[in-house]
């Protein structure tokens, strides 16, 4: 999905998707195409950072002017969470605190990759209408 | 007797269906018109009304209903259409799916399973928790409700207080245990029973409540117990006992643990790990660690085929599971005795680590 460059925030590009997170790990599912995403480390801390209100380019901004060597990383995480489609355009007030990133780069925390599993896309994308087998139950799905 | 209501209903219909259908209850609630039992159930106080007095025992007999001196915090039906007039309607709308299903339905006030099953409807107004499941007549009930009646709502209103009904087996021993997860015949049952018979304890083997509001812990909720004659062979004292008891609709006796192992049917205990046997018929149990992900897919598919309709809900409860429990595939032997002692070593092994951690 093509963004306009005019567009700096985002939101979770819910009902479609959906997330959670939990001790440190974002977990965002995709139910139009049964694929499940995990964050973690700086990824997690980026995400959180653009659901408060962030706007990408100054995450990118921020983390590549604190280590260099990220900037290639940190900007193809914010690509690849657009071509995900997990994000969707928003206006909101930029939040007044700073961007978790940094405090999350001080931990020690580097990880910055989308990690992508479709091994129950299967089952996310199964139709209860036409898949349910009515003698046997769900969800065994008919062949 | 002739009975009120539509014979068929679709999603725009189906609020104002609930709606008088809520409004009927509570009438008859307020008129004391019904059959009912108080008592806490999955951390609440709640009564369970049923439209006879049978079904209230039936359902006493199966949900471990617990004595409360706290306020009733919501109320749950049980009813047969035909005992209250109200005649069921056939889900009539060919176009339906399950995004604009749940979507409708929660914005007009309700939490409704969906509707796989002619005449039968769930239903949970999310406002108070009030619930009721509603058949056409007592028969029409689905024959694998008796083995755990109302777990829908039991299940809903868990999720109310960030619980939730999972399908699994446990086992315990001083106070710490493992969950016993996986798909229908991987040996969940035949693994509770043989801790069971070798003086471990449990709160189930069927469907348990996950607690993960602090440490994971899992709680009693149903009261039955299921095995087939071919896993009762292997334990012949309980085999005799359970040779009269009827088979359900699988060809299963059930059976109250409580009467079969007393003492060792416990009300709640700390998780430590998460177990997915395998009936493999090895000479001696094999225990290994399982990776993360292959445990999740697992879980997530057997879990989702119990609770469908909640995948996002069933994988990220899952996922958090396992960021805190460590995970292993177990190859059961035929041994009772090897399995137990496996678990327990396995409890005792996990357990002494986290003591030392905690030291």
């Amino acid at each position: 999905m093509r963004m306009p460059m005019s567009v700096n925030q985002f939101e979770l590009a819910a009902p479609q998707c959906v997330a959670d997170e939990f001790d440190g790990e974002v977990v965002i599912l995709h139910m139009a195409t049964g694929v499940y995403y995990c964050l973690q480390g700086l990824g997690a801390a980026f995400w959180r950072d653009l659901m408060a209100g962030h706007a990408l380019p100054d995450l990118i901004k921020a983390v590549a002017s604190t280590d260099s060597a990220l900037e290639e990383a940190v900007t193809t995480l914010g690509q690849d969470l657009i071509a995900a489609e997990l994000l969707r355009p928003t206006t909101v007030n930029m939040p007044e605190t700073a961007p978790s990133v940094l405090a999350a780069y001080v931990a020690g925390d580097r990880h910055l990759g989308l990690d992508s599993y479709d091994d129950m896309s299967d089952l996310v994308l199964s139709d209860p209408i036409h898949d349910v087998d009515e003698e046997i139950g769900w969800p065994v799905l008919k062949t | 007797m002739s009975l009120h209501g539509p014979d068929r209903i679709n999603l725009q219909e189906l609020p104002a269906w609930f709606d008088a259908l809520f409004s009927h209850c509570t009438n008859r609630l307020a008129a004391d018109a019904l059959h009912y039992v108080d008592g806490q159930i999955a951390n609440t106080t709640c009564r369970i009304h049923a439209s006879n007095q049978g079904r209230v025992d039936f359902i006493r007999s199966r949900l471990d209903v617990r004595p409360s001196e706290k306020p009733v915090e919501e109320h749950w039906f049980s009813l047969s259409g035909d005992e209250i007039g109200w005649r069921i309607p056939l889900w009539d709308d060919p176009n339906w799916n399950i995004t604009s299903f749940d979507t409708a339905l929660a914005s007009a006030g309700y939490k409704v399973h969906p509707p796989f099953f002619d005449r039968d409807w769930i239903v949970q107004r999310i406002s108070d928790g009030m619930a009721i499941h509603i058949v056409p007549r007592w028969d029409d009930l689905r024959p694998w409700d008796g083995g755990a009646p109302l777990r829908w709502i039991v299940h809903w209103s868990a999720q109310r207080r960030q619980m939730r009904l999972i399908h699994a087996g446990t086992l315990a021993t001083q106070g710490h245990g493992v969950l016993l997860c996986g798909a229908g015949g991987a040996g969940k049952s035949g693994t509770v029973l043989s801790g069971l018979a070798q003086g471990l304890s449990s709160v189930g083997d069927d469907y348990i409540l996950l607690d993960q509001r602090d440490t994971p812990r899992a709680e009693r909720i149903y009261t039955v117990m299921k095995q087939d004659d071919k896993g009762l062979a292997r334990f012949p004292d309980l085999d005799a006992k359970l040779r009269s008891v009827a088979r359900n609709w699988h060809g299963k006796a059930e059976f109250d643990p409580r009467h079969t192992f007393p003492g060792q049917i416990i009300s709640s205990f700390e998780l430590v790990a998460i177990i997915l046997p395998r009936v493999a018929a090895v000479p001696a149990c094999e225990l290994k660690p399982m990776a993360r992900r292959q445990a999740l897919d697992t879980l997530t598919r057997a879990m989702n085929a119990e609770f469908f309709g909640e995948i996002s809900q069933t994988l990220f409860t899952m996922n958090r599971l396992l960021a805190r429990l460590p995970a292993y595939e177990l190859a059961l032997s035929r041994d009772p005795a090897d399995i137990a002692q496996t678990i327990t070593r396995l409890i005792f092994e996990l357990t002494s680590l986290d003591a030392l951690e905690r030291a």
